[in-house]
């Protein structure tokens, strides 16, 4: 008997669950759920949807001509496109959850008009594939029974709406409350985050205030309406008047652009324009003799050296500030991946088990990095000594590029502006030397007259 | 009319019950009263259950 690799995190659904199987992705199938897939996927909406990236790739198999006798799945199984790597709703920025949120009220719509609804409204159904949101839950699409509600609504208002309010009517950062809760923002903690004033903002009265006051009424949520839907009709126009809405609501949420401390950070650094040139043709010419699969780039600010990157191999753009990687997904480079990550805080294992959501490195893997003005900030900042800096690069990738920022420079002097220098092991030399134990060095270029060093690192052999 | 429907649901006293806190109900009964009039039937349905309810449970 051979069973099946099952993914930790797909258990909800008794209609099927995801497993690996020689590096290709299955989901098993019930009877049931066997001749609804069969319908959708024979829907010209879902197959378009499928070739505009929309839709993750799938197809139903045989369990019998793919996998070895004995194997322990049922009969027929979905088979998903591999998507190389997935972020969580909370590492993404307001336009990428905007973004996802458009997409689940466009497929919404697409769906109702073939009979069909989603099951839920949640955010973790998507991830972003080739630049833009791609739906990869296929089984919680569900028959459209006419008469029924939306189940997803409230998920909807809570993963979504709520969390991008708070952001555009606020200017409060969704991710961390967002991770806390690993399902959203409560309507009672939206509700209690807006300002007087934003009640009368598109949406908030109805889609905050009111739900935030039924949902805590007793009468209200002892109540069983489940029944109200069909004896009453709630038409399928109704629904999809309701998804209308909803879109109309999105359309007023916009960010400030002046949030972001980081976001001038580019045009605002210590470099000259002859320093910022040979940088870049360092970079060029370093992740060409690198010759990577992917980059990580770690602090990549506005990702001035992502785009350069992503001419080289596809790039995972990494900053802690979410208006920075904002930016860079706007410019929607199909090779870049944006994800707001902050090094000191990285995405751990959580959820059911502490096993249902993996940790970001675990998720994301790199063959090579680049750490470009990043570890003054861990360094200084956070008191990260250097030796555990260069062993968290190492950790990521074997090669890449680092670039060393002295204590001289006015950058790091601001930082060390009012507060006692306890960093005595804080050296170009003590670097060089710990850098030694873990990488190559292949080659070093000073800049902006020493006080910034750029090194080239390939993999250490013993 | 639809403001009257919207406006319904201000006039419940609330009364958190954290245990069974389930926002599934306040979202469908939401959905009904967005629906138009029958949703502010339902509301007041759920209220008139409760009072006979109330007065049922006095005998």
């Amino acid at each position: 008997m051979v069973a099946p690799v099952f993914d930790s995190g797909s258990f909800r659904d008794p209609d099927g669950h995801v497993f690996f199987y020689e590096n290709e992705i299955y989901r098993t199938l019930t009877t049931d759920a066997v001749h609804r897939m069969e319908r959708l996927l024979k829907l010209s909406f879902v197959k378009k949807s499928i070739i505009e990236g929309r839709i993750i790739d799938t197809k139903i198999l045989e369990a019998t001509k793919i996998f070895p006798k004995d194997f322990l799945v049922t009969e027929y199984v979905l088979w998903h496109e591999k998507i190389p790597y997935v972020t969580y709703p909370f590492e993404w920025t307001f336009s990428m959850l905007k973004d996802a949120a458009y997409l689940m009220l466009d497929l919404l719509s697409g769906l109702l008009e073939n009979n069909f609804i989603l099951k839920d409204g949640t955010a973790w159904n998507i991830c972003f594939y080739n630049g833009k949101p791609c739906f990869y839950d296929i089984l919680s699409i569900d028959t459209y029974v006419e008469g029924q509600p939306w189940e997803g609504f409230s998920q909807f208002l809570q993963e979504f709406l709520y969390p991008l309010m708070i952001q555009s009517y606020q200017g409060i950062d969704f991710q961390p409350l967002w991770r806390s809760t690993l399902a959203g923002i409560p309507a009672k903690l939206c509700y209690k985050s807006l300002s007087r004033s934003s009640l009368f903002k598109k949406g908030v009265f109805k889609y905050v205030y009111l739900q935030e006051k039924l949902s805590s009424n007793k009468t209200i949520s002892e109540a069983t309406l489940k029944h109200e839907f069909t004896h009453n009709a709630f038409s399928k126009k109704a629904l999809t008047n309701l998804i209308k809405n909803l879109r109309l609501c999105l359309e007023t949420l916009t960010v400030k652009s002046d949030q972001s401390v980081w976001k001038n950070y580019d045009s605002k650094n210590s470099y000259e324009e002859q320093d910022v040139k040979e940088k870049e043709k360092f970079v060029v010419e370093g992740l060409k003799a690198l010759n990577p699969l992917s980059v990580m780039d770690l602090g990549c600010n506005t990702g001035r050296y992502s785009l350069i990157a992503a001419d080289i191999a596809p790039v995972i753009s990494c900053d802690l500030d979410p208006t920075c990687v904002d930016q860079i997904y706007l410019k929607k480079n199909s090779k870049i991946l944006p994800v707001v990550l902050n090094l000191m805080t990285p995405t751990s294992s959580m959820g059911w088990h502490l096993n249902e959501r993996k940790d970001i490195f675990t998720r994301v893997k790199s063959d090579s990095f680049m750490a470009l003005a990043l570890m003054h900030h861990l360094c200084i900042s956070h008191n990260v000594p250097l030796s555990h800096f260069i062993l968290l690069l190492r950790s990521i990738a074997s090669k890449g590029i680092v670039e060393w920022v002295d204590k001289s420079d006015p950058m790091v002097q601001f930082l060390l502006r009012n507060r006692k220098d306890i960093f005595k092991e804080y050296t170009w030399e003590n670097f060089q030397h710990l850098i030694r134990e873990h990488f190559h060095i292949e080659k070093t270029l000073p800049l902006n007259n020493g006080v910034r060093q750029i090194m080239l690192l390939s993999e250490k052999k013993n | 009319m639809n403001v009257l429907m919207y406006c319904l649901p201000l006039m419940a006293t609330s009364t958190p019950c954290c245990a069974y806190l389930d926002a599934g109900s306040s979202s469908m009964l939401l959905q009904l009263l967005f629906g138009g009039v029958a949703g502010g039937l339902v509301f007041l349905k759920i209220y008139f259950r409760r009072l006979v309810s109330f007065f049922k449970a006095k005998k």
